[in-house]
C-alpha cells in the first residue's frame, strides 16, 4: 500500500515538475533582478527571443514522441534564412515560400533517409547538418547575406503573435486529437506493435520530418527578419535548445504515450526566462552555457530515474 | 520427510493502486508435491508467484520456506533460497547469448582473473540444456534468434539447472507445443523425484489433473479451496473458479463443417525460408484450423498472410485484387486482422493505455478527417472493454498492469472493434481462462455466422478439433494433411500426421 502511494506521488511530481520550474525561474529572476524581468518591454523581448524556438519545438514534439531526433534543425534554419534573404530582393512573399519550400525539401530527405532507408535518425540528420553548414559557408563567403530593406516591415510583434498562436494551436490539435499525433505516440511507445496495428511507420516519419523542416523554414524566415542578415552560423545549436526546452517542459526522453504537447510551450518559456534573466543579471556567455548545461543534465537525470522507477513495477507484471 | 511442509503462506495481501490483487491468502504446500494453482484471469496467480520469487513485495502476511521466514527482496535472493520462477511472459533477454541468460546474475562462477570465461559458461549452459533434453539450442547464439517456444525451453533449463527446492511454473505450457510440454512435464517430474516442490499455474484443467497432486483455487484474489488427488474433478473445479455453473461443452456443437462459396483469401505456391510450396484457400464463413509442431511453419504462414513477411516466390491475395499482399497497412485495408502469438512485444503496446490500444487500428473509423473526439474514443473503447469483459479499473490504465489473460482480451477487442472480415488468430486463447475462452469460442461462431473468415493457428488440438470447419496440418514447412470437420477426427489421428 505504502509503495503505491509513493508511486502515485512520483507520478504527480513528474507531471507538475515543469510548472514548478516555470514558477521558480519566473519568480526567482523577478526577485533577483528587482522586478526588472517583469517590465513590459522585457517581456516582449523574451517573446521575440523565444518565438522561433517555439515554432521548432512545437514541431519537434511530433518527432521526439516517436523517439526520433532531428540534429539538423539549426542548419536548416541557417539555410532557409540565407535563402529567404537572397530571394527577398526579388519578392518578399516569394522569399517566404522559398524558405518554406527548402525546409520541406530537406525534411523530406531526412524523412526518407531515416524512414525508408532505415539509417539511424541521429546520424542521418547530423550528416545533413554538416552538408548544410558546408553549403552555407560557400554561399556566405563574404560573411553575411543582408535582407531587402522592405522585409524589416514584417518585424512586428503582432504578426509574430498571430503566427505563433495559429501554429501552436494547430499543432496541438493535431498532436492531441488527430490520428497522426496518436500514431506518433504509439510508434514511440512500441514500434513493433504499432506496425502490426497498421501504422505506416515510414509515412509517419516522413511527414514528421517534413513538418519539422517546414517549421524550421518559417523559423529561418523570421530569424533573418530579426537579425537583418543571414550568416553561416545562423540558427546554430537550435537542435540542442529544442532538446533542452522539451526536457525542461516534461517530455519523456524516449517519447511514447506520456508525451504532451505542452512540454514545448512550457519548456521554451522556462528556457526563455532563464536566458533573459541570466543576461539581465550580467552573466557572461560562457557561464550561461555552463549553467544551461548543468540544469539540463540535472533535470534529465532526475526525470529519467523517476520515470524508470514508475515504470519498473509495470514492466515486471 | 515426504510430509513436511515446504511452503507456508500466511495471510498474504497485496494491492496495486485500486486493485487488490490478493486478499488474505493462506495455504501450505508439502515437500515433493506438485501443486496446481488455478483461477480466472486477474485472480492473482501471477501476483502470488511473483511475491514468492521476490519480484514483488507483499503488503501484509508471512511466507515461510521450510519453517524459516522468507525475506527475499529480489529474484536473485530468492534463487539463493532455492526458488526458481518460470514467468508467464518472455523471461529471457533477447540481445544477449543463451548462456548469459541461463547464468544471468550468476556470472561470478565463471570469472577468472577478472574476466568471464565464456567457453566454460557455454559448456555449462549446454549441460543445462541437455539436462532437460534440449539439444537444438546453441548456448553461444543470441537469444532473440529463437522463437517463443525455444526461449521458454531456455528458461526451463535455467530453472532446472539451479536444482530448486521450489519451482514455480506460471502459465508456460500453453505457449508450448506437445513436444515442449513433454520436456516441461519431465522437468517437473524430476523435481518431484528429488523431493522438490512445484507450483504449476495453468488454465488447462485436463493438463492440471494429469500432472498435479493437488490444486489450489483463487478467485478475485481470495483463496477458495484446495483439492487433493481424486477430489480434483473438472466440473467442480470450474464451479469453484468462476463461482457459477459452467456448461459442459464450450466448443461448437454442430457436427458437420460448413463454409461459404466465396474464397476470401488465397495463398498460392508460397516459398520462404520456412515454408515450402504452401497453398491454401480461406472461405467466407469458415474457421480454418492450422496445426502442427511449433517449428512446422504455421506461425510464419500467419505472418505472411498479414503482409509482415514477403515470400521468395508465390503469392498471397485477397478477393477483388490480383495484387500480392505487401504490408500490414495493406492487409488491414483489405480487412485482415492479426493476433500475434507474441503478445507483449507485437500485439499490444504495454506502455500505453487500454483505450489507446483498443482504438489504435480503428482510428480511421472513429474519426472524421482524422480527428476523433475524446468522447467518441471513450465510447468505442468502453464498448469493447465491456463486450470482452476486460478486467480493468479504468480505460486509461496501462496495458502493462493487466494480467496476462486481460492483455489478450485487449488484443481481441482491438481487431473485433475494427470489424476485420478476415481474422488470423495465432493462439488466440493463450493464457485465457475458461470463462473467457467460452466467450471467445462463442464469438468465433458468431463471427463465422456473419460471414467472417477465421484462420485459427493453434497448438491445442482439442481447440482445433472443436472449432474448425476444416483442419490443415503442417510439417516441416509443408501442408501434409487436410480434413473436414467430423466426429471421426481425433487428437491421435492429427498427432500421427504432425510427427
Ligand atoms: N504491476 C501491476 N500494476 C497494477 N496492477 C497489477 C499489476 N500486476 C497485476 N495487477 C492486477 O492485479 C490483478 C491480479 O493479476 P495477476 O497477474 O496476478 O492475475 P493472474 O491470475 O495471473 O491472471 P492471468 O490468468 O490473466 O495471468 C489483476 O487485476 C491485475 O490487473
Ligand atoms: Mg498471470
Amino acid at each position: 500500500m505504502k509503495s503505491n502511494n509513493k508511486k502515485k506521488g512520483m507520478e504527480l511530481f513528474i507531471n507538475i515538475f515543469p510548472f514548478i520550474s516555470l514558477i521558480v525561474v519566473f519568480v526567482g529572476f523577478a526577485l533577483l533582478s528587482g522586478g526588472r524581468t517583469l517590465d513590459i518591454t522585457n517581456c516582449r523581448k523574451i517573446f521575440e527571443q523565444s518565438f522561433t524556438l517555439l515554432l521548432v519545438a512545437g514541431a519537434a514534439v511530433f518527432l521526439l514522441s516517436q523517439n526520433c531526433l532531428d540534429m539538423s534543425v539549426g542548419a536548416v534554419i541557417g539555410m532557409t534564412g540565407v535563402v529567404a534573404a537572397l530571394v527577398s530582393k526579388i519578392n518578399i512573399p516569394l522569399a517566404f515560400a522559398a524558405a518554406l519550400g527548402v525546409g520541406v525539401l530537406i525534411g523530406l530527405i531526412n524523412g526518407i533517409l531515416h524512414g525508408v532507408l532505415g539509417i539511424n535518425a541521429m546520424i542521418a540528420t547530423l550528416a545533413m547538418s554538416f552538408i548544410l553548414r558546408g553549403l552555407l559557408l560557400i554561399v556566405c563567403k563574404s560573411g553575411t547575406v543582408g535582407i531587402a530593406v522592405k522585409m524589416y516591415d514584417l518585424d512586428q510583434v503582432g504578426l509574430k503573435m498571430a503566427v505563433c498562436v495559429v501554429f501552436l494551436v494547430g499543432a496541438w490539435l493535431f498532436f492531441q486529437f488527430h490520428s497522426y499525433g496518436k500514431q506518433c505516440r504509439a510508434v514511440g511507445a512500441g514500434e513493433t506493435a504499432a506496425v502490426q496495428s497498421g501504422i505506416h511507420i515510414a509515412f509517419i516519419k516522413i511527414i514528421s520530418y517534413v513538418f519539422m523542416g517546414a517549421a524550421a523554414g518559417i523559423a529561418g524566415f523570421f530569424t533573418v527578419i530579426r537579425t537583418g542578415a543571414a550568416m553561416y552560423n545562423t540558427g546554430n545549436m537550435a537542435e540542442f535548445d529544442i532538446l533542452i526546452a522539451l526536457i525542461l517542459g516534461g517530455m519523456p526522453i524516449n517519447g511514447g504515450a506520456d508525451s504532451k504537447f505542452r512540454s514545448a510551450v512550457i519548456g521554451v518559456l522556462i528556457l526563455g526566462i532563464l536566458n533573459n534573466g541570466m543576461v539581465l543579471l550580467g552573466l557572461d556567455t560562457y557561464p550561461q552555457l555552463i549553467t544551461k548545461g548543468i540544469i539540463f543534465i540535472l533535470v534529465l537525470a532526475m526525470t529519467f530515474t523517476i520515470r524508470n522507477k514508475i515504470n519498473r513495477d509495470k514492466k515486471m507484471a | 520427510m515426504e510430509h513436511e511442509v515446504l511452503l507456508d503462506i500466511q495471510h498474504v495481501s497485496k494491492s496495486f493502486g485500486l486493485t487488490q490483487a490478493l486478499k488474505d491468502v493462506s495455504f501450505q504446500v508439502k515437500q515433493g508435491e506438485i501443486r496446481g494453482i488455478i483461477g480466472e484471469n486477474g485472480s492473482g496467480k501471477s501476483t502470488i508467484s511473483n511475491i514468492i520469487a521476490g519480484i514483488y513485495g507483499k503488503d501484509e502476511g508471512v511466507i515461510r520456506l521450510n519453517g524459516k521466514e522468507l525475506r527475499a527482496a529480489t529474484a536473485v535472493e530468492a534463487e539463493a533460497e532455492g526458488i526458481a520462477l518460470i514467468v508467464q511472459e518472455i523471461g529471457t533477454i533477447g540481445d544477449i547469448s543463451v548462456a548469459s541468460n541461463i547464468f544471468l546474475g550468476n556470472e561470478k562462477r565463471f570469472v577468472s582473473k577478472g574476466f568471464i570465461n565464456h567457453r566454460e559458461m557455454n559448456r555449462e549452459a549446454k549441460k543445462a540444456l541437455e539436462m532437460i533434453g534440449v539439444s537444438s539450442i546453441a548456448p553461444e547464439d543470441r537469444t532473440d534468434r529463437y522463437n517463443l517456444e525455444e526461449r521458454k525451453m531456455i528458461e526451463i533449463a535455467k530453472a532446472f539447472y539451479t536444482h530448486p527446492r521450489l519451482m514455480i511454473v506460471d502459465e508456460t505450457a500453453n505457449a508450448l507445443s506437445s513436444h515442449g510440454r513433454g520436456i516441461l512435464y519431465a522437468a517437473i517430474e524430476e523435481v518431484k523425484k528429488y523431493g522438490g516442490t512445484v507450483l504449476f499455474i495453468t488454465h488447462d484443467l485436463e493438463e492440471l489433473i494429469k500432472i498435479c497432486d493437488s490444486v489450489t483455487i483463487l478467485r478475485d484474489g481470495v483463496y477458495i479451496d484446495t483439492c487433493y488427488g481424486s477430489d480434483m474433478r473438472i466440473n467442480e473445479l470450474k464451479v469453484k473458479m468462476v463461482g457459477r455453473e459452467m456448461s459442459d461443452h464450450y466448443y461448437r456443437s454442430d457436427v458437420e463443417g460448413s463454409m461459404g462459396e466465396q474464397v476470401v483469401m488465397r495463398v498460392e505456391n508460397v516459398f520462404t525460408s520456412m515454408l515450402k510450396n504452401v497453398s491454401l484457400e480461406l472461405h467466407e464463413g469458415e474457421i480454418l484450423g492450422l496445426g502442427g509442431l511449433s517449428d512446422c511453419g504455421m506461425h510464419e504462414l500467419g505472418r505472411l498472410m498479414f503482409g509482415l513477411d514477403q515470400p521468395y516466390a508465390g503469392k498471397v491475395t485477397c478477393t477483388g485484387t490480383d495484387q500480392g499482399l505487401k504490408s500490414p497497412v495493406q492487409a488491414i485495408k483489405r480487412g485482415i486482422g492479426y493476433v500475434s502469438k507474441n503478445r507483449d512485444t507485437e500485439a499490444v503496446i504495454l506502455q500505453d493505455s487500454v483505450k489507446n490500444n483498443v482504438c489504435l487500428c480503428s482510428l480511421d473509423k472513429i474519426s472524421k478527417l482524422g480527428f476523433a473526439s475524446p468522447v467518441q474514443e471513450n465510447r468505442f473503447a468502453d464498448q469493447w472493454i465491456q463486450k470482452l469483459k476486460v478486467k480493468v479499473n479504468n480505460r486509461g490504465e496501462y496495458v502493462a498492469s493487466l494480467s496476462g489473460g486481460n492483455k489478450q482480451k485487449v488484443v481481441l477487442a482491438k481487431w473485433l472493434g475494427r470489424g476485420s472480415r478476415i481474422l488470423i488468430f495465432d493462439c488466440p486463447t493463450r493464457g485465457i481462462d475458461i470463462g473467457v475462452k467460452e466467450a471467445i469460442y462463442h464469438l468465433m461462431e458468431e463471427l463465422k455466422e456473419q460471414g467472417h473468415a477465421i484462420l485459427l493457428i493453434s497448438e491445442e488440438l482439442p481447440e482445433l478439433i472443436g472449432m474448425s470447419d476444416r483442419i490443415l496440418i503442417m510439417k516441416d514447412g509443408k501442408i501434409v494433411c487436410e480434413t473436414m470437420r467430423g466426429p471421426e477426427i481425433t487428437e491421435s489421428l492429427l498427432i500421427k500426421e504432425m510427427i
